[in-house]
């Protein structure tokens, strides 16, 4: 029992059901999920916010935030996004996708929302491979990765080369936050809280579609322990997917 | 001691994450088993503690708090 | 029908926009769509009338996007309508199987025209199937209304937007390209002044506990299940009050048309011939082909020795008449595809020849 007098600098945001996830240990969603609450709060839109679920691991991630939730098909996050938030914009709307739900299936609703300059926020969670199914490639799955649908890893003549999504947005004249960002350590992890906050407060400013991709890791599909997955999206996709803001206005 | 991690023992999922991320290496796994059926984050040495937060931070299952004293 | 004499508040609209006219003023104020004939029409208009009621007009990037769009308005709590014809609105099938689970209320146009595939772009009823058994994955229902004339487009507009709300369901109105595109006298409906309470729509958890709008059920094993039977209860009841039809000259018909749409019309007016010649035929005209009104049909048969079932199709409503029906063998089929209107004559021709 504490008899010194204490206070708490890292608590559970009130955005953040207190419930043990199903996801696997060391996942990047977690973590990722943690700073999206903590933002919610500090901005103070708790009770305007509503989060758009993706099709994949986060598919509950309204069961975690304490705050509404959509449902939306695989890739139609942009699209359920853009009807919440023309009905009121007042509301605080964040499309929270995976790889194939915004690159794959949904490339079409990503652009157009991105490019209609839809006033909500995009967290696009980067990592490399589809995990809710087991493990089979994704847009983003690196050259030479193996996978469930690349069993001898991805040959890009026959596949084709992983989609960077942030250079692909940028072609584009509406979007006023576009930054890639990561969780592998705790610097990175602050850098893409301090991202999403930017993208949240974009949209309580009404200035237009804010988009954060986060490199994130999958260690039960890429077979490796959590610590060493964070070193290979360090060493093996930050090259390949520069971190850092390409828009910022 | 400035403060410490407070571990809920029984939300660790066991990943390690804490203990790549802890800039004075005060973080590893305990000997015996959570109710998850992992071994568990445990701070070795709270005297050490910087309250950079950064194990806290890094915990995908909010398992870690953190205290520092007034 | 018209049922004023009186033609001072009677307009000339085109069925396309008859209909989107009578969604705003049912208080549809969203509007999301992507063009497509025959029913261009309806996003025209929505583009110019929606910014002049302080609605919102977007054009999606495809009819998958649209649908979604609905989606998520329809969450939001708002009046919402998208519309398509026959192959855009197999590209909702996946949007309308959401929203049914999901129980989201909207409105979907479907002008339908020819298929299968691209087919052509004359008007055709063989969507009926898609219609009202489905069309997306799993065990759901919409309701389906048809109307047949410029006047329902917007009468039963109207009825829409509060039975979507009454019961939180997809109403899908399944009109044809002929009924689009034609223009016709009609008098504007008025608002219903029916308003539905919507306390699961996502508002923003300010002094309540945050809402989900989900389809999906995966915990306790039985969840799913459990939410199919609030589906199928809702399905019974709606089957239970909304069932709607006309009976015309059905009394004491002894040859009965069965139809729905345009081909109705056609129907109408064999049947007003062959009255002139004597003969004792009748038209049973579906308002609501999901419900289907198998009980008002199965009076209006009463009498009939024959039915033949008229539809711009190979047939698809006639499994639901011979599903309706007491002793089913009386019931027969014609029909045109491919975008073909079915010929008068010929269907007083096939009567008169039932009764040789």
């Amino acid at each position: 029992m504490e008899t010194k007098k204490f206070k708490y600098v890292y608590d559970r945001p009130e955005a953040l059901v207190d419930k043990t996830t199903h996801y696997c240990p060391g996942c990047g969603h977690g973590i990722v999920h943690k700073l999206l609450a903590e933002v919610i709060d500090e901005l103070g839109v708790r009770e305007k916010a509503i989060v758009v679920a993706p099709v994949g691991c986060s598919v509950l991630i309204y069961d975690y935030m304490n705050f509404d939730g959509c449902e939306a098909s695989h890739g139609r996050a942009p699209a359920v996004a853009t009807g919440l938030k023309r009905v009121n914009p007042d509301s605080v709307v964040i499309s929270y996708q995976g790889d194939g739900d915004l690159l794959a299936i949904g490339t079409a609703e990503a652009i157009h929302a991105a490019n209609r300059g839809e006033n909500f926020t995009t967290i696009f969670i980067n990592n490399a491979i589809y995990g809710m199914t087991g493990g089979q490639m994704a847009p983003t799955t690196m050259e030479k990765q193996v996978t469930k649908t690349t069993p001898t890893g991805r040959d890009p003549m026959d596949v084709g080369y992983p989609i960077r999504g942030c250079e692909l947005l940028n072609t584009l004249e509406a979007p006023v936050f576009i930054e890639r960002c990561s969780i592998y350590d705790f610097k990175s992890t602050l850098k893409t809280k301090k991202a999403i906050k930017k993208g949240i407060k974009n949209q309580i400013e009404g200035r237009g579609y804010s988009f954060i991709e986060v490199l994130s890791t999958c260690p039960t599909n890429w077979g490796m322990k959590p610590q060493k997955a964070a070193e290979w999206v360090r060493d093996v996709m930050e090259p390949y997917y520069p971190l850092g803001n390409f828009r910022d206005n | 001691m400035r403060g410490k991690p407070i571990i809920d023992t029984d939300k660790c999922k066991g990943c390690e994450l804490c203990n790549g991320v802890c800039p004075v290496n005060i973080m590893s796994m305990s000997e015996t088993f959570n109710k998850q059926g992992v071994a568990y984050a445990v701070c070795i040495d709270e005297e050490k503690c910087t309250v950079c937060r950064a194990c806290a931070t890094i915990c995908p299952d909010m398992a870690i708090q953190v205290i520092k004293y007034e | 029908m018209n049922k004023d004499k009186d033609m001072s508040n009677q307009i000339l609209m085109k069925g396309n926009e008859a209909l989107a006219e009578a969604a705003i003023i049912a208080g549809c104020r969203f509007y999301f769509g992507y063009p497509i004939t025959p029913q261009n029409e309806v996003p025209a208009y929505m583009a110019r009338r929606m910014p002049e009621v302080g609605g919102t007009f977007l054009q999606a990037e495809s009819e998958l996007a649209a649908i979604n769009m609905v989606y998520g308005a329809a969450a939001a709590g708002a009046r919402v309508m998208t519309s398509s014809s026959s192959p855009g609105i197999s590209l909702k099938q996946e949007g309308i199987s959401y929203i049914a689970g999901a129980e989201l209320p909207c409105v979907v146009v479907n002008i339908m025209r020819g298929g299968p595939g691209l087919g052509n772009i004359a008007g055709s009823q063989g969507d009926y199937f898609q219609a009202t058994r489905g069309g997306g994955n799993g065990d759901y229902r919409n309701i389906v209304l048809t109307p047949a004339t410029v006047q329902e487009m917007a009468d039963l507009a109207v009825l829409a937007f509060d039975l979507a709300d009454k019961y939180r369901i997809t109403v899908l109105i399944l009109g044809d390209g002929f009924l689009g595109q034609m223009s016709e006298a009609l008098t504007l409906p008025k608002p219903s002044g029916n308003t539905f309470e919507k306390p699961w729509a996502l508002t923003g958890a300010k002094g309540r506990k945050p809402n989900k709008v989900a389809s999906l059920r995966l915990i306790p094993d039985v969840a799913l299940e459990e939410l199919n039977l609030v589906l199928n209860e809702k399905y019974k009841k709606i089957t239970k009050s909304e069932c709607r039809s006309e009976s015309y000259k059905t009394e004491d018909a002894e040859y009965l048309l069965v139809a729905y749409g345009t081909s109705s019309r056609i129907c109408k007016q064999a049947v007003n011939e062959l009255r002139k010649e004597g003969i004792k035929a009748g038209l049973f005209r579906l308002i609501t082909a999901w419900p289907f009104p198998a009980e008002a049909l199965q009076e209006a048969s009463a009498k009939a020795k024959k039915i033949l079932t008229v539809e711009m199709s190979l047939g698809q409503m006639i499994e639901d008449v011979k599903l309706s029906v007491k002793n089913p063998e009386r019931v027969d089929f014609y029909g045109r595809s491919g975008g073909m209107l079915p010929e008068t004559d010929e269907i007083k021709r096939r009567i008169k020849a039932y009764g040789n």
